[in-house]
């Protein structure tokens, strides 16, 4: 299952690729092969790549098996996948306007106190102590620009 | 200047101070990231880089190169006492490495595998300032069209030998050249796939995606795996050194594995995984007790352990003379490179001789560092695989982060860094190979551009990829590599009709 849903992932975005290619001039004076020659190429071969999953998938057979396996995952281990991934994306998107220590020292916390199973001030000191120490470390040691955001520091 | 006074040349460059402490560094760090279960050179190398900007290249290089071998170097130690390999090539270590562990001999393990790692590592890079210099000079004969076919072949056998199926690693190969080909056009100056966002016309930063697939979705991975459940920790037991009896049983296969490592690793596709594999095997069909192998064999350690730290030495030489990485870590290493204004390949021994030698030599030094540092510190390495995965990883997320911002200071980078992380995980999960993608994406521009050198030269004449010998070679070879896996998955069905052929014949 997991080849033909790839092989459809890639005609889905050789198709994207596709209509990216058709934004670029075709030629353009001094160069003879134009900037979409390469581009072309690399669609043939995706394309190609998208029939040998196909054909990769139906040859691999047993459906059931791999659609249980998925549904098991689903239930099991995505929702802490997915839930760490968007908390990282908050936690980017968070990161300008709130500042580097508030934001770290949150999105550490969360995280430590969901995965760490020790006692639960650990996780706070943890999170807060990185978060300052690295701030100082990243920003005034190697002159990293990391934003403030409303923290006064 | 005659290459023996670039060598010495670049032992006074390596024995200076600041690239002394920080050979030292790069050994300690590497060894961290080894013993990490899970986290492996390239993500600990990706995670580095952008600290390292504020060094001077041959620093910045020998620290980023100490780390490499560090984890090679430093992943045994896990594979041996939690049966997890730190990282993939230490997973022929695991069959026998924790056997021992299981029966009191982990100290002896760890030994092996130590004095392994030294003697491969060294005669590695004795072989590599030999080989360097003839091989950087074949590849001054390079045209453009040649370029072009070495690149493909270099991306066809990694694309091909890693991962279980030829399909997916051509997937990520492609991927890999897609988005390569985001943002200016060199030769006309034409934006392409930008979508209008200008922070896009530089392309995509390489350290991005590097952070992206390799640190952000490995910490995504630990920390599924730590909500399944945690492996169990085995003390060192027994002194750390070998009786003269396994120190018997060892030394051949040590001399072995470095041989079949060093090899394996100048050749693109697989990494130091196939060495091992290839190494392991070999010790066990020439080993009278074959049916002991699994049970703690010593030979099985020390065996694949040189091989391991063989092939990172043999990595080195494609990456240095030709330009071309071998695996993911010297993708990352060649992306190191490249931020750093050093450009590998043939030239760098004339236009960088003190940058090459230097890191050369750092590597006699980081090898014997490492030694020291191995064995009388392991149970001070082992304590980190006490630190709860619950507080490491997020801490190495936050680390992540950092190293993505502090590039350009750009939201656009966190979020693609975000974006590559999760397509990462999907990859891992459905059995798609990293190592072609960064390869492509590295190579890409290159490819792209020898491709249209040619082609401009020979008036939009393909032949000319088919005119001289070291293009048709390398063409021949790509081929083959793509060939390998397929003929490989039908081996079964091509002997059985040869078989039924011939024996038709003799009827």
């Amino acid at each position: 299952m997991a080849s033909v849903s790839l092989g459809i992932a890639a005609l889905v975005a050789a198709a994207i690729y596709g209509f990216g290619i058709l934004q670029i001039p075709p030629k353009v004076f001094g160069d003879p092969l134009g900037p979409r020659v390469f581009p072309l190429l690399i669609l043939g071969a995706l394309l190609v790549v998208a029939v040998c999953l196909l054909i990769e998938g139906a040859r691999n057979g047993p459906w059931k098996e791999s659609a249980k396996s998925f549904a098991a995952f689903v239930r099991t281990d995505l929702s802490v996948v997915a839930g760490v991934a968007a908390w990282l994306l908050l936690f980017y998107v968070a990161l300008r306007p709130v500042g580097y220590m508030i934001s770290v020292a949150v999105f550490l916390t969360g995280l430590m106190l969901f995965f760490y199973h020790g006692r639960r001030w650990i996780s706070v000191v943890t999170a807060i102590s990185f978060s300052v120490v690295s701030y100082f470390l990243f920003a005034r040691l190697f002159e990293v620009p990391l934003p403030a955001g409303i923290s006064p520091i | 200047m005659h290459t023996l006074d670039y060598v010495l040349q670049g032992f006074l460059v390596a024995t200076q101070p600041i690239n002394l402490v920080y050979v030292f560094v790069g050994c300690i760090l590497g060894t961290l990231v080894g013993v990490l279960p899970g986290l492996g050179p390239a993500a600990g190398i990706a995670l580095l880089l952008p600290l390292t900007f504020g060094l001077e290249p041959t620093t910045a290089l020998i620290l980023l190169s100490g780390m490499y071998y560090g984890a090679m170097f430093g992943g045994s130690t896990t594979s041996i006492l939690i049966n997890t390999p730190g990282e993939a090539s230490s997973v022929m270590t695991t069959l026998d490495g924790f056997q021992m562990a299981k029966n009191g001999r982990a100290g002896a393990a760890l030994a092996v595998s130590a004095i392994g790692s030294l003697i491969a590592g060294t005669f590695s890079v004795i072989a590599l300032t030999l080989l360097a210099v003839p091989l950087a000079r074949f590849g001054l004969r390079f045209g453009p069209a040649e370029h072009f076919s070495l690149l493909l072949f270099s991306m066809a056998a990694v694309a091909s030998l890693t991962g279980d199926s030829l399909a997916r690693g051509m997937l990520s190969m492609v991927l890999g050249l897609m988005i390569a080909t985001i943002g200016i056009d060199l030769q006309s100056g034409m934006p392409r796939f930008t979508a209008g966002v200008a922070e896009l016309q530089d392309g995509v930063s390489f350290l991005v995606v590097a952070v992206g697939f390799f640190a952000i979705s490995e910490v995504l991975i630990n920390l599924e795996n730590h909500h399944k459940g945690q492996s169990v920790v085995l003390s060192i037991k027994g002194r750390l050194w070998l009786t003269r009896e396994e120190w018997r049983r060892s030394y051949m296969p040590i001399i072995r594995g470095t041989l079949i490592g060093f090899f394996k690793g100048v050749i693109p596709g697989g990494g130091a995984t196939i060495a091992t594999i290839l190494s392991y095997s070999l010790e066990r069909a020439l080993s009278k007790d074959k049916d002991k192998f699994g049970t703690g064999m010593i030979e099985g350690v020390a065996g694949p352990e040189a091989a391991n730290n063989a092939a990172v030495g043999g990595h080195w030489v494609p990456l240095l003379t030709l330009g071309i990485p071998t695996g993911t870590t010297t993708a990352i290493l060649l992306g190191a490179f490249l931020i750093f204004g050093v450009q590998p390949g043939p030239l760098l021994f004339t236009r960088n001789p003190e940058v090459v030698w230097g890191l050369i030599n750092s590597m006699y030094i980081g090898n014997v560092v490492l030694f020291i540092l191995n064995l009388p510190l392991i149970a001070i390495f082992v304590r980190l695989l006490y630190t709860p995965t619950g507080l490491l990883m997020p801490l190495i997320l936050a680390i992540a982060s950092i190293g993505v911002y502090s590039i350009d200071g750009s939201a656009l980078d966190l979020l693609l860094a975000w974006v590559f992380g999760v397509i990462g995980y999907i990859f891992k999960k459905v059995g798609i190979p990293i190592a072609p993608l960064v390869l492509a994406l590295l190579l890409g521009k290159g490819l792209e551009q020898s491709f249209r050198q040619a082609m401009t030269i020979s008036g939009g004449d393909p032949v000319i990829f088919v005119s001289t010998t070291i293009s048709v070679t390398f063409l021949v070879l790509a081929v083959v590599m793509i060939a390998i896996p397929i003929v490989w998955s039908y081996r079964h069905a091509i002997f059985r009709s040869y078989f039924s052929r011939s024996q038709h014949k003799v009827a």
